[in-house]
C-alpha cells in the first residue's frame, strides 16, 4: 500500500504513465474531501452495478405478466408492488437501470465529441466557420429541448433509438458554447502561441492543445446534464415517444402508473424515486468533478 | 492635516511574534514565522522574494488571511487597542478607517460597474457620516491630492477607462480618503511603468508626510525600497532577516541581503555573469 | 532610421534580422510606426519601452504570430511573407514573459520538449530531450513533471529548453525574467549568456528594465509610443549619455525615488 502511494505521489514521476497516474491519485484525493461528492460517485456506480448485475439482483423477470397478481401492494414477495399487468416493479426498476445507462451512455458518447469539436474548432478558427457554426447552435437553442426532441421523434417515429438521437441532436448546443468559451479564453494563451511557433498545424493545435484544456469543464457540464437527459428520456417516455412496451424504462413506467396513482401509489413513484435518485446522483458527481477538475 | 494626538514616540503598531500557518491537507505551512517590529510615523519597507511572506504579514495586520490561515502573535497593537482580543467586528471597522491597504494592481480591486468617483465617495461614507453631496465634495478634493488633473472628468470614469497610473492613483484616493493611520501599499508600483511608477510615489510620499501617517510599503525592489523608505526589513522564509536603515542597505552584513544586492545587474559595475544566490538552511533554523 | 543600420556595430556582414519601415495597427490603434533596425548574426539586441510603446509587438511579428504588419522583415537573408514556413520555426524560437502562462497546464515537461520533435518529424527525440534538459540545468527527475509541480524558474528554464531544442539560431525574448525574483532572474540571465556563447545565438530582448538590457546586449533601441526612438550601445547607456530626452527621463527613472529637498 504505502510503496503504491509513494509511486503514485512522487515529485519525480520516471514515465509518462506515472505522471498520469499520480495526477489522477492528487485529484482523486481532492475529491475524497467531498462527502456530497462521494455520495453522488456512490449512486453512480450503484447504478452501474445493478444494471451490470440485474439478472442476479431481480428477483423475477421484468416481462413476465401475471393478470391474477395486478396492482398488488409492495410486501416480501413484490418488495415494490406490482403494475396492472401483475409484473414485479422491483425487477422491472432493476432491468430499468439498463436502459436509462444505454441512452445516457450513447447521448454521452455523441453529445460530448461533437458539441466539444465544433465549440473548439469555431472558437480557435473564427471567421466564418465561427459565424456558421455559431448560427447553426443558436437555431437549435431557440427551441426548448423537449420541444426539440419531441419534433424529433415525431419525425423519425417512436422507439428507444430514436429517442437517443432525438436528444443527442438536441442536447448539443450548449456543449458547444462552452467549448467555445473555453477555446476564445485558451487561444490567446502563451502555450498557444508557443506551439504555433513550433509550427504546429491548426488541427494539431485545436485536437491536442485546446481540447484538453476544454475536456474537464465538459467533463463536468455532461455530469450535470446527465440528470437533464434522464429526465428527457423519461419524458419521452412518459408521453409514450421513448422506450416503447413491453421495455421496462422508468419515464414509461411512470406514465403507465398515471391511472392508478390515486389508487396504487406505488405504481408510479418507485420509478419516479429511482429517476430521483439516479438524477441527484449524477448531479452531486458533477458538482464534486467541477471542484477538482476546474482547479486551476 | 490633521494633529498627531499620540506622542510620536508611541509606535502606531507594535507586532511581538507574528505568525501565519496554513492548515493544508499535507501539513502545515508556516508563512511568517516570528515576525516582530514596531511602526511610528514613518516609511517601513518590508523586502523580499515571493514565499517570503511580505504580503501575508500586510493582510495579517488588516485581518486578511483567507482561510484556512491562522494569524498568532504575542502581541498585536495598534495605538493601545489590543488587536489580537477585538471582535472581527471592531477589526473590520478598523479596517479601511484607521489602516488602509493599497494592492498591486487597481484593475482586480476597483469595481467594474461603478465609476471611481463613486468608489471614492463610498469608501467616505463607510466610514463618515455624511450627505452624498459632501463625499462627492470630498472625492473631488482627494483626486486632485493625487495629482488628477481634471477631477470632475475622472470622478465619471469607470475603471476600464483609466490608466494603470491613474487606476493606482485612484486606489490611493480612496484608502486615503478616511484619513487612515497606518497604510500598508502591497507592491503599489510594480504593475506600472517606471516613469509613472515614479509619479505615484511621489503623491504616496507627499500624503505619508503631510498627514503624518506611519507606511509600510511591501515590495520585491531593492532600490525602490531603499530610495523611497526609511527603514527596511529584508524577509526570508517568513522571517526578518535583518532590520536596517534604508541609507545602509549598501552596508548589509546578512549574507542574504548582500545576495539580492548582488544579483542584480548594475548599469556601473558590469560583470560577464551574476552572481547567484546560496540559501543557507541555517537562516530559517 | 535607417541609418541606425549602418551605424551600429558588427555591420559588415549581412545582418541576421533586419527591419525596414514596420508598421503594425490593430483597428484605429497604429501601434508600430515606421520602426526600422537591424540585427547582426551572434548579436544581443535590446529593445526597451513602458507598456504600449510597441516593444512585444515588434518581437510577435518577427516570430510571425501577428500578421496585420506591412513593411520589410528579413531574416536570416529571407525577406518574410506573413504567414512563414516550418523551415522558419527551426531557425527562429521565442521565450515568453509568464513562464505560468507559456506552459500547457496539463502537459508535463516531456509532452512541452516532445511536442516540437514531433511537429518537425525528428527521430531521436530521446537523446534530444534529454540534452536540452540538461542543457538548461533541469534534472532528468523533472521530467514528467507537471508545471505546477515547478517554480517559476523552473518553468521558465523548460521553456527555454523547449525554444532550444529545434536548435535555432535566433532566440527572441519577450521580457524573460520580468516574473521571477531577481535570485532567479540572475540564474537566468547567466543561462541564457551561456547558451548565447556556446550555440553563437542572436538575441532580440524585450525588457523595460534597462540594467537587464544592458547587462544581455550590445546594442539597445529604446522605444515610445510605436517609435524608435534612440539606438545606442550599452556602453552609452552606462555612461549615462543618451542623445534624446525621453532615454534620459527613462534612466533618472530607473535610477529609483528622488525626494525632493525641503
Amino acid at each position: 500500500m504505502s510503496t503504491w502511494t509513494e509511486y503514485l505521489v512522487t515529485d519525480s514521476p520516471a514515465s509518462r504513465r506515472q505522471a498520469k497516474l499520480g495526477q489522477l491519485y492528487r485529484q482523486w484525493l481532492a475529491f475524497r474531501r467531498n462527502a456530497l461528492a462521494v455520495i453522488g460517485l456512490c449512486i453512480v456506480v450503484a447504478l452501474l452495478l445493478i444494471a451490470a448485475f440485474a439478472p442476479l439482483i431481480a428477483t423475477q423477470d421484468p416481462l413476465l405478466q401475471n393478470l391474477d397478481g395486478r396492482l398488488l401492494p409492495p410486501s416480501a414477495a413484490h418488495w415494490f408492488g406490482t403494475d396492472s399487468l401483475g409484473r414485479d416493479i422491483y425487477s422491472r426498476i432493476v432491468y430499468g437501470a439498463r436502459v436509462t445507462l444505454v441512452i445516457v451512455m450513447l447521448v454521452v458518447i455523441t453529445v460530448g465529441p461533437l458539441g466539444l469539436l465544433i465549440g473548439a474548432a469555431s472558437g480557435y478558427l473564427g471567421g466564418w466557420v465561427d459565424r456558421l457554426l455559431m448560427r447553426i447552435t443558436d437555431v437549435f437553442l431557440a427551441f426548448p429541448r423537449l420541444v426539440l426532441a419531441l419534433a424529433f421523434v415525431a419525425a423519425l417515429g417512436p422507439g428507444l433509438e430514436n429517442a437517443v438521437i432525438a436528444i443527442a441532436f438536441t442536447a448539443w448546443p450548449p456543449y458547444a458554447r462552452v467549448a467555445r468559451a473555453e477555446t476564445l479564453i485558451i487561444r490567446n494563451q502563451d502555450y498557444i502561441s508557443a506551439v504555433r511557433l513550433q509550427g504546429g498545424s491548426q488541427w494539431r493545435i485545436v485536437l491536442r492543445h485546446v481540447v484538453p484544456m476544454c475536456l474537464p469543464s465538459l467533463i463536468v457540464r455532461t455530469t450535470l446534464d446527465m440528470a437533464g437527459i434522464i429526465l428527457t428520456a423519461a419524458g419521452l417516455g412518459f408521453l409514450g415517444l421513448g422506450a416503447q412496451p413491453p421495455i421496462p424504462e422508468w419515464g414509461a413506467m411512470i406514465s403507465a402508473g398515471r391511472e392508478q396513482i390515486f389508487d396504487q401509489w406505488w405504481v408510479a413513484t418507485f420509478p419516479g424515486l429511482a429517476i430521483c435518485i439516479v438524477a441527484l446522483g449524477f448531479n452531486l458527481l458533477g458538482d464534486g468533478l467541477r471542484d477538482v477538475m476546474d482547479a486551476r | 492635516m490633521r494633529a498627531p494626538d499620540t506622542p510620536l514616540e508611541q509606535p502606531l503598531l507594535e507586532l511581538d511574534n507574528l505568525r501565519v500557518n496554513f492548515h493544508t491537507p499535507t501539513g502545515i505551512v508556516r508563512a511568517v514565522r516570528g515576525l516582530s517590529f514596531s511602526l511610528g510615523r514613518e516609511r517601513l519597507g518590508i523586502v523580499g522574494e515571493s514565499g517570503s511572506g511580505k504580503s501575508m504579514t500586510g493582510r495579517a495586520i488588516l485581518d486578511l488571511i483567507p482561510y484556512p490561515g491562522e494569524v498568532l502573535a504575542d502581541r498585536m497593537v495598534y495605538r493601545g487597542q489590543d488587536l489580537l482580543t477585538m471582535d472581527k467586528r471592531s477589526r473590520r471597522k478598523l479596517r479601511g478607517r484607521h489602516i488602509s491597504m493599497v494592492m498591486q494592481d487597481p484593475k482586480y480591486s476597483l469595481n467594474p460597474v461603478h465609476t471611481v468617483g463613486e468608489q471614492i465617495a463610498e469608501a467616505y461614507r463607510v466610514h463618515h457620516k455624511a450627505s452624498s453631496r459632501e463625499a462627492r465634495e470630498r472625492s473631488l478634493t482627494m483626486l486632485e491630492a493625487v495629482q488628477i488633473r481634471e477631477p470632475a472628468r475622472v470622478y465619471e470614469l469607470y475603471p476600464h477607462e483609466v490608466s494603470g497610473g491613474m487606476g493606482q492613483r485612484v486606489m490611493i484616493a480612496m484608502m486615503l480618503i478616511a484619513e487612515p493611520d497606518i497604510l500598508i501599499a502591497d507592491e503599489p508600483t510594480s504593475a506600472l511603468d517606471v516613469t509613472v511608477q515614479l509619479q505615484v510615489l511621489k503623491i504616496l510620499d507627499d500624503l505619508v508626510t503631510s498627514r503624518g501617517m506611519g507606511l509600510i510599503f511591501i515590495s520585491h525592489d531593492l532600490h525602490l525600497v531603499k530610495s523611497f523608505c526609511d527603514r527596511v526589513i529584508v524577509m526570508y522564509g517568513g522571517k526578518a532577516m535583518e532590520t536596517l536603515a534604508a541609507g545602509e542597505l549598501e552596508q548589509a552584513q546578512h549574507p542574504y541581503t548582500r545576495g539580492l544586492l548582488g544579483c542584480l545587474p548594475d548599469l556601473d559595475h558590469p560583470k560577464a555573469t551574476l552572481a547567484t544566490l546560496n540559501r543557507d538552511p541555517a537562516w530559517l533554523a | 532610421m535607417g541609418f541606425f543600420a549602418q551605424r551600429g556595430v558588427g555591420m559588415s556582414t549581412q545582418p541576421a534580422i533586419s527591419v525596414e519601415k514596420l508598421n503594425v495597427s490593430f483597428g484605429d490603434s497604429h501601434v508600430v510606426k515606421d520602426l526600422s533596425f537591424a540585427v547582426a548574426p551572434g548579436e544581443s539586441y535590446g529593445i526597451v519601452g513602458e507598456s504600449g510603446s510597441g516593444k512585444s509587438t515588434v518581437l510577435r511579428v518577427l516570430a510571425g504570430l501577428n500578421r496585420d504588419w506591412s513593411g520589410e522583415a528579413n531574416i536570416l537573408g529571407k525577406s518574410q511573407p506573413k504567414i512563414r514556413n516550418k523551415a522558419f520555426y527551426r531557425a527562429v524560437q521565442m521565450v515568453f514573459q509568464d513562464p505560468y502562462g507559456s506552459l500547457h497546464p496539463k502537459k508535463t515537461v516531456d509532452d512541452a520538449l516532445a511536442e516540437p520533435l514531433a511537429i518537425h518529424g525528428i527521430r531521436d527525440a530521446e537523446a534530444r530531450i534529454g540534452r536540452a534538459m540538461s542543457d538548461v540545468g533541469l534534472p532528468g527527475s523533472f521530467r514528467f513533471r507537471y508545471p505546477h509541480q515547478l517554480s517559476g524558474g523552473q518553468r521558465q528554464r523548460v521553456a527555454i529548453a523547449r525554444a532550444l531544442v529545434l536548435e535555432p539560431t535566433i532566440l527572441l525574448l519577450d521580457e524573460p525574467t520580468s516574473a521571477l525574483d531577481v535570485s532567479i532572474q540572475a540564474e537566468v540571465l547567466n543561462l541564457l549568456q551561456a547558451l548565447r556563447h556556446e550555440r553563437k545565438l542572436t538575441y532580440i530582448l524585450v525588457s523595460h528594465d534597462l540594467a537587464v538590457v544592458a547587462h544581455m546586449c550590445e546594442r539597445l533601441l529604446v522605444m515610445q509610443f510605436g517609435r524608435g526612438v534612440e539606438e545606442m550601445t550599452a556602453g552609452t547607456l552606462a555612461a549615462r549619455a543618451p542623445q534624446t530626452a525621453y532615454a534620459q527621463q527613462l534612466l533618472t527613472a530607473s535610477e529609483g525615488f528622488r525626494r525632493m529637498a525641503g
